[in-house]
């Protein structure tokens, strides 16, 4: 049976009108949205037909398509019918399902989701396939149908219900003594992403006497099986082992490089610099409250006597590249379980989420050089969007804060970073929270969803460019309320130590999760009869590295077995004991009794030999775009350049997207993303109270980002200086203490490895070396100690374009620094806004507006900063003690679009009006370069006339006076420009997404 | 005297801890109870106020509140009924007002749905509405204008609901609901349904100004409280 509902007064969805006319250029004179069940029962009588009506018809504002609503005297044209493909998540479908079972659990119920589509319009068929395919579903997810009217008079021809069919195969035996050539071949193949150094080891280990005679022990073949290649590429992925980041690297740079690192050997950059600076910036700053770095799934800080803070970044880019939401969505739900696996579990209390794009609305001939195979910029925005809305919403995890970059060169692969930070108290009932404390003899359970196709091969693939042939199976869609019922279950497993340890099955599926558990305890063996599947027919191998989400494993002791499967099953968690923890040195798959494959634990974690690799810096001071149509900016009046300024997509307001988050779910965003008064101005950070948490009732964190890709072609070493300041000062301007802050680091970058493909892989590896050198510099100055963090090695598209040419887009080398910092109290938050007319405003921050500066808009003009470090960190402190002394009413960091943007923003919501004041910029500067020079370190802060004195003081001269608010609707410089309010907050708020 | 609030919780319900916070800041006991615990209580009559929290149950499938709705009505219709007819306080905030109106406790003058706002949006926005009666036992000692922030995307009342079971308007259209209206009552007053969150609004520092004005949106809870010890006595 199947159940067509549409609105009982349908209308035009003017969304989808004008996202096909963005994608295809031509408009539909209308079209309207319905959805479609699809529901089989083992019997089936009027009563059920009733139920079921009745619970997919709305009755005050639906109607059943034919039935009820006569859709032919609608007068559409084409009825497209959008289903999933079978084995793709369908979250609907399994909700509906849960209803289902609780009306009648006899019954034997299946059910599908679908949406339909009437459309009106005199477009032929041919426009209309092409418009469904690229706006109404995703090829790779999705099947679509398309009817002309007279088609469907009375009903729709259904399709079947969508059913997974696979033939199982019994494991592969692989031949690993081939030519180099062949072995190379055979990786790319299988996609396991192993250069042929690593297939020769893993060679060598297989044709070893030792491991010869272990296995006809063990009656195993002498070859390695399918399951053993597929677990150690998931293991040895870049993706899981962070090779390049552990490589040994030779660094070399041209002569005259400003910043010049001379000539380097490098153990790594992970161990050299970031792990180096969180160890040299504890012991320099004596910092007591680092209680879990590097180690686990994130980074824990202590925070005051009851609890602690986590905190982890991760990237979901590859996957949202080809299907924008779902990508969003696991990359959200994936960090989210990062946090759930911290420790002995944490409570994830607030997400964070950078999306880095190429423009949404190119001109036509720009877009025409786009490969067809590519997804358009706006519609990846609008897919990842949604993906972070229902990620967060659905979770009842606050979005917090966040950021949208545009560049171009992200067409080829958008970054979306998610982030989370959770709360987990000292200890649970006397016992620590932070350590993991699995041991042999435990059983290994997984709760959660069941196992299937989808993911399969997401970290290999996420390791190897993007190009024109990406595998379905490695698309997933996410479903937050599984995993919200298995956050509710875990808590509280938890709380009544039902279990010793846990992880969640992230990239690489139960072969990394339990493969790194087993670790600890020095072995494992899992069963594979025992593990839920969503449908039968997967292979042996297929199950073991399958990424299907909202999967956690647990390690339980026997004697709590029997009470944690029962509160799992009472909690609708699907527990499944799949295997043991043991002490062997082995990891072991078995099913029904019968080994299938056995890994030497050791061989697969720590033989890995490190990667030799050069890198050679040239400076470049043009920046290679994908398009190759570069505009130079025309020097403009300065009423048009802020105009400009206030339209630029970095700088323009995005709170039309971000109030389509929940930020404040939870009840303790304190500082909330945008400032809502009587018009809307943007917050520097989020500020999140304790007391909900178990925490200090005066306690608070604040959590902020900062990235600079615009400035990677000029130099990496100050690109990363910017990013770490703007995380930091953005922290410091909200009130947080700037001896008390945490960041993490995450890197996503171009392939820095040199091959035909990639001849100046050299170079990015040599960005990649003055990045790290960077990070480590700026932390030690700074005192930022890198809790967690993560990088993405290969961010590139190499496809064809319309005219069969290759195409490749690679990104900016992009550094996103997030950013957890304790405030001394919740009394310390500050905001951005100016409070009132009459009040003074000062301008706290470096004194270089001399002719070179760098600025969003004027880019050909760009000259990096120089970077005062041990000045800025002393600006920090400056900026706490006036927050904390009540002398300064507001506060806001200057970044994109310079100190006559941060002005403005200030201005917006009490939309008030600013004059700056005759002296505001010295004789010897330029007045272009004070407006709009993009400096580190710089705040624009304001006082009470009363406070004046007292703040100069305190001051010591380090803050300059710029001008005082009024109660007009002006924001003007004598003789210079003179811009109403009203009018730039239109331009800057104007949402075009 | 104790008065003990149900907390519903679980299947995909997310507001239940700040809830629980709101109600026992003004001197209730709160207990969390879990959907499948919910459904199978014998008798509701050992509490004395009844919460639905904001959240996505059964994430929002079908239609918001829905299933869970169908749920209850199943297994827990009758008490919920005697609960209502005894005249103990029933609040359902968002999501929970959404289940409330799936039940068809709002219907007394006619069906109401909740429907996706007429923008298509979720949105989170803090709002200023006007408090359209007094005789509902949640809306006493209440100034006319409260301030809490929405988070919904479907919060569009349809449907003709009689003028006196309407309890908050929109100081604006913010979603196209029917004479901007923002929470309901039953005709007797003790279940209130409503889309903005109160709990999330009962410290001064949580509002983005007028911070004075989170008194009121503890007041709601504190109604429910002192309502109970008056008829407990």
């Amino acid at each position: 049976m199947r159940f067509d509902i549409i609105s009982a007064s349908p209308q035009n969805d003017t969304y989808l009108q004008d996202t096909i006319f963005q994608e295809l250029g031509f408009k539909v004179d209308w079209i309207f949205t319905g959805k479609t069940y699809w529901v089989e029962a083992k019997t089936y009588n009027d009563d059920l037909n009733l139920y079921l009506k009745d619970l997919f018809r709305d009755q005050v504002d639906e109607k059943l398509l034919f039935e009820e609503a006569n859709p032919n005297s609608l007068g559409f044209n084409y009825l497209i019918q959008v289903s999933l493909k079978p084995g793709v998540t369908d979250n609907s479908a399994r909700s509906t399902l849960n209803a289902l079972y609780y009306y009648d659990s006899y019954n034997e119920f299946k059910v599908a989701t679908g949406h339909i589509f009437l459309i009106k319009t005199n477009k032929d068929l041919a426009m209309i396939e092409e418009m469904a395919r690229k706006v109404l579903c995703n090829d790779l997810i999705q099947r679509v149908q398309i009817f002309k009217n007279h088609e469907v008079m009375d009903y729709i021809p259904s399709p079947s219900l969508p059913e997974v069919k696979l033939t199982s195969h019994t494991p592969e035996i692989i031949n690993l003594n081939l030519a180099d050539i062949e072995l190379e071949n055979l990786s790319k193949e299988k996609l396991w992403a192993l250069s042929l150094a690593e297939l020769k080891q893993v060679q060598a280990h297989f044709n070893s006497p030792e491991i010869q005679e272990k296995r006809k022990e063990l009656g195993l073949p002498e070859s390695p099986v399918d399951i053993e290649m597929e677990i150690i590429a998931q293991t040895w992925s870049e993706h899981c082992k962070h090779k390049i980041f552990s490589a040994n690297i030779t660094y070399t740079e041209a002569e005259d490089t400003r910043n010049s690192l001379g000539e380097m050997k490098i153990e790594g950059v992970f161990k050299s610099f970031i792990k180096k600076a969180t160890k040299d910036v504890q012991e320099k700053f004596k910092q007591d409250w680092l209680i879990s770095v590097f180690t686990d799934n994130a980074g824990i800080v202590r925070f005051d006597d009851n609890i602690d803070f986590c905190l982890k970044v991760e990237t979901h880019n590859s996957p949202s590249a080809l299907d924008p939401y779902g990508g969003a969505l696991t990359g959200i739900l994936g960090v989210n379980r990062d946090i759930l696996g911290c420790g002995i579990g944490a409570m994830p209390i607030a997400n964070t989420n950078v999306l880095c794009f190429a423009p949404s609305h190119y001109p036509k001939e720009i877009t025409d050089k786009l490969p067809p195979k590519l997804r358009s910029p706006l519609s990846i925005l609008r897919g990842v969007h949604k993906g972070i809305e229902d990620g967060g919403n659905k979770s009842g995890i606050p979005t917090v804060n966040g950021a949208i970059h545009f560049h171009d060169n992200y067409a080829g692969k958008p970054l979306v970073y998610c982030g989370t930070v959770g709360v987990l108290p000292h200890k649970v009932n006397g016992i620590e929270t932070y350590l993991k404390r699995q041991q042999a003899g435990d059983n290994i359970v997984i709760c959660g969803g069941s196992v299937g196709a989808d993911g399969i091969h997401g970290a290999t693939f996420s390791s190897l460019e993007l190009d024109d042939n990406a595998p379905s199976t490695a698309v997933q869609i996410g479903d937050p309320l599984t995993q919200k019922k298995l956050t509710d279950f875990l808590l509280l497993a938890r709380d009544k130590e039902l279990y010793n340890s846990l992880t969640d099955n992230g990239a690489g599926g139960l072969s990394s999760s339990i493969g790194e558990m087993a670790e600890l305890t020095n072995g494992a063996e899992i069963h594979l009869e025992k593990i839920p599947f969503k449908y039968s027919g997967l292979s042996p191998y297929e199950i073991i590295i399958s990424e299907s989400q909202e999967r956690m494993s647990f390690s339980v002791p026997d004697d709590k077995l029997e009470e944690f499967v029962a509160l799992a099953e009472q909690m609708d968690c699907n527990p499944a004991v799949i295997g043991k923890f043991h002490n062997k040195g082995s990891f072991d798959i078995i099913e029904q009794g019968k080994l299938l494959a056995s890994l030497n634990l050791k061989f697969l974690h720590e033989s890995l030999v490190p990667m030799e690799l050069k890198a050679h810096y040239q400076e470049t001071t043009t920046e290679k775009i994908w398009h190759q149509n570069t505009k130079t900016p025309s020097i403009d009046t300065l009423e048009k350049t802020i105009r400009s300024l206030m339209a630029h997509p970095n700088i323009k307001s995005k709170e039309a997207l971000v109030r389509q988050y929940d930020h404040e779910v939870k009840g303790t965003t304190a500082v909330k993303p945008f400032i809502q008064k009587r018009l809307s101005g943007p917050s520097d950070a989020a500020v999140i109270w304790t007391g909900l948490y178990g925490g200090d009732q005066k306690g608070a964190i604040a959590v902020s980002c900062g990235l600079n890709p615009q400035s990677s072609f000029l130099d990496t070493y100050t690109m990363t200086q910017l990013s770490i300041d703007e995380a930091v000062r953005n922290a410091v301007a909200t009130g947080a203490n700037p001896d008390y802050i945490s960041v993490c680091d995450n890197y996503c970058w171009p392939d820095p490895i040199r091959s035909a493909n990639n001849p100046d892989g050299e170079h990015k590896l040599a960005q990649l070396v003055r990045s790290g050198k960077a990070l480590y510099d700026t932390a030690i100055v700074y005192g930022t100690p890198f809790i967690s963090g993560k990088d993405s090695m290969k961010n590139d598209f190499i496809g064809n374009n319309k005219d069969n040419e290759k195409i490749k887009i690679s990104v900016p080398p992009t550094l996103l620094i997030t950013a957890l910092a304790k405030l001394d109290s919740l009394d310390d938050k500050m905001t951005t806004d100016f409070k009132a007319e009459q009040k003074l405003v000062y301008y706290v921050g470096p004194n270089q507006f001399d002719r070179n500066y760098f600025s969003t808009t004027h880019y050909d003009l760009a000259q990096l900063p120089p970077v005062n470090l041990p000045e800025n960190k002393s600006r920090f402190h400056l900026i706490h003690s006036l927050i904390k002394s009540k002398l300064i009413e507001s506060c806001h960091d200057v970044s994109e679009g310079g100190i006559v943007t941060a002005v403005i923003e200030s201005c917006f919501p009490n939309a008030l009006g600013f004059c700056f004041s005759d002296n505001c910029f010295k004789i010897n500067e330029r007045m272009d370069s004070f407006l709009f020079n993009e400096l580190p370190a710089a705040f624009i802060v304001s006082i009470d006339k009363s406070k004046q004195a007292e703040f100069e003081k305190k001051a010591q001269g380090n803050a300059r006076y710029i001008g005082e608010t009024n109660n007009g609707q002006q924001i003007k410089m004598k003789n210079q420009f003179d811009l109403n309010i009203n009018e730039l907050y239109q331009i800057w708020s104007r949402n075009e997404y | 005297m104790n008065i003990k609030t149900l907390i519903l919780t679980g299947e995909g319900i997310n507001c239940e801890n700040e809830t629980a916070h709101a109600f026992s800041s003004v001197g209730s006991e709160v207990e969390l109870v879990h959907v499948s615990d919910f459904l199978k209580l014998e008798s509701l009559d050992p509490y004395d106020i009844l919460a639905f929290p904001g959240g996505f149950s059964y994430g929002d499938e079908i239609r918001s509140g829905k299933i869970l709705a169908e749920k209850i009505k199943l297994k827990q219709q009758k008490n919920i009924e005697k609960f209502i007819s005894d005249k103990k306080p029933i609040i359902g905030i968002c999501n929970g007002f959404q289940i409330l109106a799936q039940l068809g406790v709002f219907n007394e003058s006619g069906p109401i749905t909740l429907a996706e706002n007429n923008h298509g949006k979720f949105i989170n926005f803090w709002v200023e509405m006007d408090v359209k009666n007094q005789n509902s036992l949640w809306l006493q000692n209440l100034p006319n204008k409260l301030f809490m922030p929405v988070r919904h995307k479907e919060g569009r009342i349809i449907g003709t609901p009689n003028l006196e079971q309407m309890a908050l308007a929109y100081k604006l259209d913010i979603n196209g609901s029917y004479q901007s209206c923002a929470a309901m009552t039953n005709k007797a007053g003790n279940v209130f349904g409503l889309m903005p969150h109160p709990e999330a609004a009962i410290h001064e520092f949580l509002l983005p100004h007028s911070p004075e004005k989170s008194q009121a949106n503890l007041q709601i809870f504190k109604n429910a409280v002192e309502y109970v010890k008056r008829i407990k006595k």
